[in-house]
Parts: structure tokens; sequence; C-alpha cells
């Protein structure tokens, strides 16, 4: 430290100043004594020394002050450059000052320099006189001389030090001049940003000043840009959804493939037999070669060759079996899934289809497509129906069918076959979306939507030309479209509301019993959470149900009120029944009981029958398990198990007489739900076991017994084959008597109106498009020889001009009256009604206008 | 400029198409080929294009949405179309039908995003050989058998019968009857047809009236008016050849002044 040093040198060149001091006084004594003429010139010397010490010593005092302030020279540029930042002129002034103190200092360090060269020569000049006054003693001499060298040597590091100290002293003014320049530069930056800002400054204030020039041009211009701004932002923000949405999309297909593939993982997979091939076309030839075997059954029965029905069944079995098996396959696609499924939907549809290949043979059939005659003839709705007034107020399937006869020109027969056919298609579509959404598993999927198959109604009743034939399917979309919205994700859910509303509302026009069913289910789904106290979920349709009972009330109000007068005797009857059953009063209702004059069920019939319950009875607890494990929170699934217990539930109104029609009619709606629980149970349980080659045949089996048993139930077995209603006699064809006197009455007396057993009447009212009235009273009038006083009466009562008699039992029988009269062994020889009812009309003059045998029509409107 | 994507643009063309050949067309098997996918499957593809615009849905989904919108359509438009003018004729089935359709497809079109439109599918793989031997008996089995189950067939068991019928015909003044007569045996058959108007004597119609099965026979027989202006009941009886039983009668009264046989 350059302070230090100049420190300890001062007190170092006093300390060798007092001893070369101590030193000459002893030499002078010592002189003294040898040289008194030299005592006065030491007295002059000493005091001459003396006053070169006090010289030295302050020049050593000057030094050091002089060093102290070159130290604090040195701090305040050391503070000037710390605070550099804040306080850049104080430390150019600080060093300013260190330097004027510096260039202050330096004369007088110069002077001191100066000062102790003089004392130097004064030494030697004062060795030189000693040398030549003292000289007594040589010895002496040299000593006092070589005290004299180092004296001299140190004023030499005296000399040193002051060099070290001017040295120090240029030091501090270089890094004052640094702090200076460092300064300088800081005002110079300094001065800049304050240009710099000014400038700004004054740009800012040139711009404001623009700007208040443009005005409102450039406040439009910019709201201008702030709606572009916007859009993007909107634009942005809507793709953003769009891309957020295609994301959730995208994740909830993952989600699901996942599902799948844990469901898939859960399950236990069957033995795998081939390498994962498409076996559709296999299951398409065997369904072809079961459909020839079911047309050649048909083909026979109506040759009047009297077939077994176990052909048609076995045709069935071909059918139904593979398309099981393959369905139970790990290895089919979804897409083969969905083929074999639809396909197997229309394959069951053409068995009805080769049963009635030249017209409509089933009850409500004929009801229904005079609705649609009238409608393509007279292009309006709501024509009146005589024998079924309610169903033209429902006019959705004949107004579809309608736009397809006007368009094609096809007949009623035609276009009806196309339009259910459509709607058998959506109703497996519909299954399998249904069942495939909840479970999340196509092979649970196919299962129950091939096990519908089972439903007493699906082969047969289920196929007619009738509302309900479309009323159903619509119904099952509506179910899975709800579904698919409740594993939709937010954005996408509102999409579903319109084809969920139109189809809604399409079956509130198409079907009565349907569009309750629907409003009751949409309710109950929408109530469950609040039932269940939140432990199903909500899915949030409250605004569907109460749409869909608005429509329904709406429509029932305005249009077809009569329909309270058509459903109410029916539910009374059926539960006033059902009541004296279980109470004993009146006696149950015998199965497969025949009607007279028709063959009742084989044995083997009904074993089958009774066999297909077993399988679903055993199937269900296992099913039901299942289902409540996995999916007990979904108000959907709940439905569906619901309804497969309901199934069993409603069996026992069969027993009932009057009750039997409607536990028919609800196992098409309960079986979507028993279907699904029978899937599920054959992929949870069935293939657990062992032998998992075993698992498909057992279902196959299990599922051809189920759909072979519900046939067996739904439909009676003598009217399961194909009846000639068209042959050929002598290589030309001819009709049937029924067919013919509904064609007669078209021709020769069109615009009349009869009286005529039931399967007359729907003849007449279908091929001779006359008006028509059948059922009890008519039914009495038609059927005994007796002439009660009400009878002619109730005939001009109701205005009907002839009176159709009809010797055959059958011809009250809506199913099997249609075809011609056979005798053994093609079947049993129809049985009559009680002689007497022809003459019953002869007698009071009525004119027999038409006769064919077994038919008789008389001409009563001028019988009194 | 609304961009349409290559199935919208397929749907409109497919529409535009169909009405044509139904309105103009006036073979039936032609406008059946070209009218079930007008009624059935256009507009309710194009519905769902409409409200599924902007996210994807699976075929099989397409598939059921498709028809049960068409049939919804169908259902629904039949109350619109009974309201309006026009009535439900073929012309305003066509017109509604296209005007859903170009409708659902321009909301489809302005909705869509890029990227949504269902991506056209790989043509399909043509299938192996033994695949192909596979379906051609499905398909040809299935369709000899809904072949088979139309052709009508001898059926020797069934009962045939023969339809008489009689209606009063011509004018008070000029009073007849006409008879026919329709078979439906299963043989070729030979009648005799008499005719007996009021207590007089029969008259035969035809001695020998020969008729194929389905074969039929009408005769108008003019009769003269009665003295007295009664009622007069005519009687027609068949019998079959060589058989003295009546196999068929019919009756007819004549209202005065009517009349025995001229």
């Amino acid at each position: 430290v350059p302070g230090g040093v100049g420190r300890r040198g001062s007190a170092y060149n006093r300390a060798v100043l007092s001893i070369a001091t101590s030193r000459l006084r002893a030499a002078l004594r010592r002189a003294g004594r040898g040289a008194p003429e030299g005592q006065d010139t030491a007295v002059e010397l000493r005091l001459r020394w003396a006053a070169l010490e006090a010289e030295a010593s302050q020049a050593a005092t000057r030094a050091a002050e002089l060093k102290q302030r070159a130290d604090e020279a040195q701090r305040g540029a050391a503070t000037a450059r710390g605070e550099l930042d804040r306080e850049t002129a104080n430390a150019t002034r600080l060093a300013d000052e260190a330097l004027l103190r510096l260039a202050a200092a330096e004369p007088r360090a110069r002077e001191v320099q100066a000062s102790g060269e003089q004392s130097s020569q004064a030494a030697v000049e004062f060795e030189a006189q000693a040398r030549r006054h003292a000289g007594a003693s040589d010895a002496e001499r040299t000593r006092l001389a070589h005290e004299l060298e180092q004296m001299t040597a140190k004023f030499a590091e005296a000399r040193a030090a002051h060099s070290a100290a001017r040295e120090e002293a240029a030091a501090a003014r270089a890094a004052a001049a640094q702090a200076r320049v460092a300064g300088e530069a800081a005002v110079a930056q300094a001065r800049a940003a304050i240009a710099q800002a000014r400038s700004e400054v004054e740009q800012i204030i040139a711009t404001e000043a623009r700007e208040e020039r443009s005005g409102q041009a450039a406040h439009e211009a910019a709201e201008a840009s702030a709606e572009a701004a916007r859009r993007v932002h909107n634009d942005a923000e809507a793709e953003a959804v769009e891309r957020r949405a295609q994301a959730t999309a995208a994740l909830k297909e993952a989600e699901d493939l996942r599902e799948v593939a844990t469901a898939r993982a859960a399950e236990p997979e069957p033995e795998r037999r081939g390498p994962g091939r498409a076996r559709f076309p296999l299951v398409a030839a065997l369904t072809g070669v079961g459909l020839a075997i079911c047309s050649a059954t048909d083909a026979l029965s109506r040759a009047t060759l009297a077939p077994s029905t176990w052909f048609l069944w076995a045709g069935i079995a071909v059918i139904v079996a593979p398309v099981i098996y393959r369905l139970c396959s790990a290895d089919a696609s979804m897409g083969e899934r969905i083929a074999i499924v639809c396909m197997f939907g229309l394959s069951l549809y053409a068995v009805k289809l080769m049963r009635d290949p030249f017209g409509y043979t089933m009850p409500d059939e004929f009801f229904h497509a005079h609705n649609a005659q009238a409608i393509a003839s007279h292009h309006v709705l709501f024509g009146a129906d005589s024998l079924l007034p309610i169903t033209s107020k429902y006019p959705g399937l004949e107004g579809a069918t309608s736009a397809l006869m006007s368009m094609t020109g096809l007949s009623s027969f035609g276009a009806g076959l196309i339009v259910v056919g459509a709607a058998r298609l959506v109703l497996m579509l519909g299954l399998f979306t249904l069942f495939s959404v909840i479970s999340g598993s196509p092979r649970i999927a196919g299962l129950g939507a091939a096990m519908y198959a089972g439903n007493s109604n699906f082969l047969f009743w289920g196929t007619q030309f009738s509302y309900e034939s479309l009323a159903l399917p619509l119904f099952v979309v509506v179910l899975a479209m709800v579904a698919q919205r409740s594993t939709a994700p937010a954005p996408e859910r509102r999409a579903w509301a319109i084809p969920i509303i139109a189809v809604t509302a399409a079956i509130v026009v198409i079907h009565h019993l349907t569009s309750y069913l629907l409003d009751v289910l949409l309710i109950g789904m929408a109530s469950f959470p609040w039932l269940s106290r939140r432990r199903i979920a909500g899915l949030k349709i409250w605004p569907f149900a109460l749409t869909a009972l608005a429509l329904t009330a709406g429509w029932l109000v305005v249009v077809a009120s009569e329909t309270v007068g058509y459903i109410s005797p029916v539910v009374t009857r059926a539960f006033s029944q059902t009541i004296h059953t279980i109470l004993g009063e009146a006696a149950p209702r015998a199965p497969f009981q025949a009607s007279p004059g028709t063959v009742g069920t084989p044995v083997t019939d009904r074993i089958m029958a009774f066999a297909a319950l077993v399988v679903l009875l055993c199937a269900l607890p296992f099913g039901l398990l299942a289902l409540w494990r996995r999916h007990r929170s979904n108000p959907i699934a709940v439905v569906l198990g619901l309804a497969a217990l309901g199934f069993f539930g409603v069996l026992g109104l069969r027993l009932a007489p009057s009750a039997w029609e409607i536990g028919n009619r609800m196992d098409e709606f309960l079986f979507i739900g028993l279907a699904f629980v029978v899937a599920y149970a054959c992929v949870d349980r069935l293939f657990s076991i062992r032998r998992q080659w075993l698992a498909p045949v057992i279902a196959a089996a299990g599922a051809t017994a189920v759909v072979v048993g519900g046939a067996i139930t739904g439909w009676p077995n003598d009217a399961v084959l194909a009846a000639p209603i068209r042959i050929t006699a002598a290589g030309h064809t001819v009709e049937s008597e029924t067919i013919a006197l509904g064609r007669w009455t078209g021709v020769h007396l069109a615009g009349a109106s009869f009286a005529a057993p039931e399967a007359d009447a729907r003849t007449i009212l279908l091929y001779g498009n006359d008006r028509v009235r059948t059922g009890s009273g008519v039914e009495t009038i038609l059927a005994t020889p007796i002439l009660d006083a009400w009878e002619m009466p109730f005939l001009h009562s109701n205005q009907l001009a002839y009176a159709v008699v009809d010797r055959r039992q059958r011809a009250n029988d809506s199913t099997r009256g249609y075809g011609f009269s056979v005798r053994p062994p093609a079947g049993p020889v129809d049985q009559s009604i009680p002689a007497g009812v022809n003459a019953k009309f002869e007698t009071l003059g009525a004119p027999r206008v038409f006769d064919s045998g077994d038919i008789a029509v008389y001409d009563v409107h001028g019988v009194p | 400029m609304i961009r349409l994507d290559r199935d919208l643009r397929l749907v409109l063309s497919a529409t535009i198409v169909c009405v044509a050949v139904v309105l103009a067309v006036p073979t039936t098997a032609v406008r059946a080929v070209f009218a079930v996918p007008l009624c059935l499957v256009l507009p309710g593809y194009a519905l769902t294009a409409a409200v599924f615009a902007r996210q994807r849905v699976r075929a099989a989904q397409t598939l059921m949405l498709a028809l049960a919108l068409s049939l919804a359509s169908l259902a629904l438009g039949s109350l619109l179309l009974e309201v309006l003018p026009g009535g439900l004729r073929i012309g305003s089935w066509a017109l509604l039908i296209a005007l859903v359709v170009l409708a659902a497809t321009i909301v489809a079109a302005v909705r869509r995003v890029p990227g949504s439109a269902p991506s056209p599918r790989r043509p399909p793989t043509p299938p192996r050989l033994r695949d192909a031997v596979l379906l051609l008996i499905g398909l040809l089995s299935a369709s000899a058998a809904l072949v088979v189950s139309r052709i009508p067939l001898p059926a020797h068991n069934a009962v045939g019968y023969t339809e008489l019928w009689m209606l009063p015909h011509g004018t008070p003044q000029a009073p007849a009857v006409r008879i026919g007569v329709l078979s439906a045996e299963q043989h070729q058959t030979t009648y005799l047809l008499v005719l007996q108007a009021g207590p007089g004597r029969a008259a035969i119609v035809d001695p020998q009236l020969t008729l194929r099965p389905g074969g039929a026979s009408e005769f108008e027989v003019p009769l003269t008016a009665a003295p007295g202006g009664v009622p007069a009941l005519v009687t027609a009886r068949l019998y079959e050849a060589g058989s003295a039983a009546v196999y068929r009668h019919v009756t007819a009264v004549i209202a005065p002044p009517a009349a025995r046989l001229r």
C-alpha cells in the first residue's frame, strides 16, 4: 500500500536520522577532544545538521501529508467509480480536485527531493571538511566514513521511497484520469439518453399531433382494425373450439377404442380358428341356403303337399346358427358384424316375403294398405277406414308408402314391402348402435341385435305392413341417438337434438302406443337421477321428454281423439280379465290353444317354445349381474335391465284371455332389453368356460332355440307356412275364393257397403275398396240361422246394403281365412257355420247376387 | 361461393337424376330403381350431413340416420303436403324431396369445416375366388328362393270353386240382368246356365258353357215387363255338365215394371 510504505519510510528515516545524529554527536565529542580548533566548526556543522534535520523532518511530514492526500484522492476516485451512474459529476469533480492536489504536491515533492540532494551534497562536504579538519585518527574517520556511507544509503532509500510515492501519485493520477474519462463517458451517455428521450418526446408529440389531425378517420380505421382483429379472434376461437371438439372427439374415439379394447381384453377370448379373415361370404352362403330351404318348404305348402313346419325351422336354423357362431368370434371386424346383423334381419324378413309372395295376408296389413291406396288415389290423408278407423288418424306409414307408390307406380303391396324392409334395416342398425354405445363392445352389440330375433313377433307379426312395424325401429333409433348423445362431448350434443325431435315427431304421427311408450321411457330416464338419489347418471333429456309429451298430447287432442275410445276398452278388458283370472273367476287361457277348425301346436313345437324360455331364463341372472357390475349408473342400461325383467313379468298376461294381445305387443319392446342382457350373459359367462371352442356352439344352439321358439310362441303353428292363395290349375292361375270375392266387389259393386266376416271384410276393403263392417254384431248376423229382431235394423242403421255369408268358420279368422279350402292331407276340411244362415236371408227375400259355393252375397238394402 | 364436397355433389346430382327419371319415365320398374333411393336414402343423408356437418359419424350410424331420417321426412312431409294445395301427388312429392335435399345440402356445405367431410373410402379389395363363389352362392340361393316363392304352383289338394253372379241391368222400361260365371276349378269345366224369371218357365242361357280354370264369361239377358207391375224374382242356376244338382244359384229382384224373359 503506497500510503503504508510512505508512513513506514518516514518513521524509518527519522530513526536513521536520530542514530546518525547521536553518532555525529559522539564523533564531535571525540573530535572536540582531539581538535579544539575545529570545535567551533563542528558546532556550526551541528547547527547546520540540525537545520538540515529539521528540513528533512519537515519534508517527510509533507510527503506523508501528500501520501495521505493521494490516498484520499484514490478513495474519492473509488467512490466516484462506485457511484458513477448516480454521481458522475461529483466523481469528476473529486478527480479534478485530486489532480489539483497532486499537481500542487508535485512541486513540493520536487523541492523535498532537491533539498535532500542538497543535504547529500552538504553531507559530502561535511565529510570532506571532517576529513580535512578532524583527521586525528584514521580509524575514526574510516568509521565515520562508513557511517556516512550508511547514511548515504539511507538517503538513497529515502529517495527511492520518494520515487515510489511519486509513482503511486502518478498511478492515482492515471486512475483519476480514467475515472474522469468514465465520468465523461457517463455524462455523454446521459446526454445522449436525454437527447434521445427528448427526440422521442418530440416524436410522440408529433404523432399525437398527426393523430389529432387524422381525427375521425383514424378512429374509424382503428375501430375497423379492432373489428377485424375481433373477427380474427373469433374465427381463431371458433377454430380453436372446433379443433378442441375434434380433439375431444378423437379423444373420445380413442377412449371408446380403449374401452372396447379393455372390454375385449376382459372378455375371455374364444379360440381363434383363423387369421381373422372375414367369414361373411360363408355366412352369406349359408343364409342363402337357409332361405332356399324356407322357400322350398313354403312352396310345398302352397302346393298343398303339407310339409312339416320343421323344414321351415331347419331353414331358419341354417340362417341363425352361422350368424350367431360368427358373431361370437373375437376376430370379426365391426364392419363384418354390422353386415352380418343387417343381412340377418333382412333374411328373416325374406322368410315372411316368401310366406306371402302375392299379397297381404296378415290381419292389420289390409287396413294400412287400404289407407295407402286411398292416399295415393285421393291425394289426401285421413281418409275413412271403415274397418279400423283409428289407423287413418296415424298416417305416417301410409304417407311414406303413398310417396313411394306415387313415385314408382308400384302397388301398395310392393311399396309397403320396400318401406317395411327399410324399417327392418333401420331396426337392426339401431339395435347394433344402441347396444354398441352402451356396452362399448361390438361383439355384445352384434349378439344382442341378433338375439332380438328371438322376440316372438320378429319373424311374422313384426314384419307385417303395419304402423308398429315402422314405429318400433324408429323407437329404437331414438334410444340409440339418446345413448349416443349421452356419450358425445358437450359441443356435439346439440347436434343430436334435431334428429331426436324429428324422429320422435315421426313416431307420434305413425303409431299411438309406440309414442306413448316413448314418452314414458324418456320421462323415466330423465327422472332416474332424481329417483335414484343421483346414483344413476342424468342424461339431461328433459327437453326431449317434454317435447315428445307435448307432441303426443297435441296429436291426441287435435287429430286422433278417437284413440282414447280405441285403447281404453282394450286395456280395461285386459285388466278386468287378468283380475278375474287371478281370482279364479275366469278360466286361464291355455297356451298354444288351437281355435276351432284349426290344428293345434304340436308337442315338439311346444317343447321348443319352452326350451327358448328356459334358455332366456338361464341367461337372465348372469346378464343382469354383468349389467349391474358395469353399467348400473347408466340410465339406458338400467332401462334395458328392467325391460328384461319385465319380459318375464308380462308372460303372465298370456294366460289371461283378453290380456294376451297386450302381452304379445309388449314383447317387441321388452325384448330389446332382454336381448341385450342375454348377449351380455353370453359374453360374460359362456366364453369363460374351459373348452372355449364349445362356447360359440352352445351360443348358436341356444340362439337358434330362442329364435325358433319365439316364432312358435308368436304365431299360430298352422299359419306359419304359406297358404295356397294363388295356384295354377291346368296351367292357368286362379286365386282363392276370398280374394276373388274382394276383386268382384271392387268391379261390380264399387262404392257399396258390406257386412262380412273378418277375412272377407278385409279383402273387400283392400281389393274392393268398399265400405265394410265386421266384428261383433255382424258376426252374429252372418253366423246364426235365426233372425233376431235387431238384425235387420242393425244392418240398415249402419247402412250396410250387402251381407256376405261365408259357410266356412275360417272366414272369421283374420289370420287363416284367405287361402283356398283344402282337403286332407293338406289340412283339415273347413268347418262350417250352422246350416240355415243362407236360408235366413232367402226367406226374407233378399236377392242372392253372388254365389261361389262357400260364399254368398245377399242384397239386403231393400229387405224390411 | 359455397364449396360442395364430393359426397354432397353426389347427393345433389343423384337427386336431380332420380327426380328427372321419376317424372319422365313411365316404366314402373325403372322408376322404382330411382325412386327408392330418392325417397329412402337421399333426404336422410342430406339431413344427416347438415346436422352433423362438424363432427364425424360412423358409416353404420350414417346409414341408420339416413334411412331413419328419410322415413321420418316422408311421414312428416305427408302432413306438410296435406295442407298445401297440390296434395300428395307425384309432382309435389318430387318437389318436396328435392327441396329438402337441396336445403340440407346447402346447410351442410356452409356448416362444414375443412376436414370434416367423409373421406372417400378406399376401393374395396376384390374378394378372393373362394369368397366370391360363396357370395355368389348366397346371392343366387336367396334370389332363387324369392323367385320360386313368386311362382304359383299346382295345388291338387285345393278345392276349386265357381263364381256365379247376377245383377240387375238396363232400365225400368227395358229391364235386363247381367250374369257372370268365373271358373276357379282345378280343371276345365262345362256348365249349363239356366235363367228363370218369376214363376214362368226357365230358359237356358248357355247350354254348354265351357270354361278353363280362371276363365270367365258374362251374359246380358233382356227381360220383358211383367203384367201387373209387381216386382219379379229372377233366378239364375248353374249346373255342372252331366249333373242334375244345382251347382250355383243367384237371384235378382227386378223392380216394376218388371219382367219376364223376352
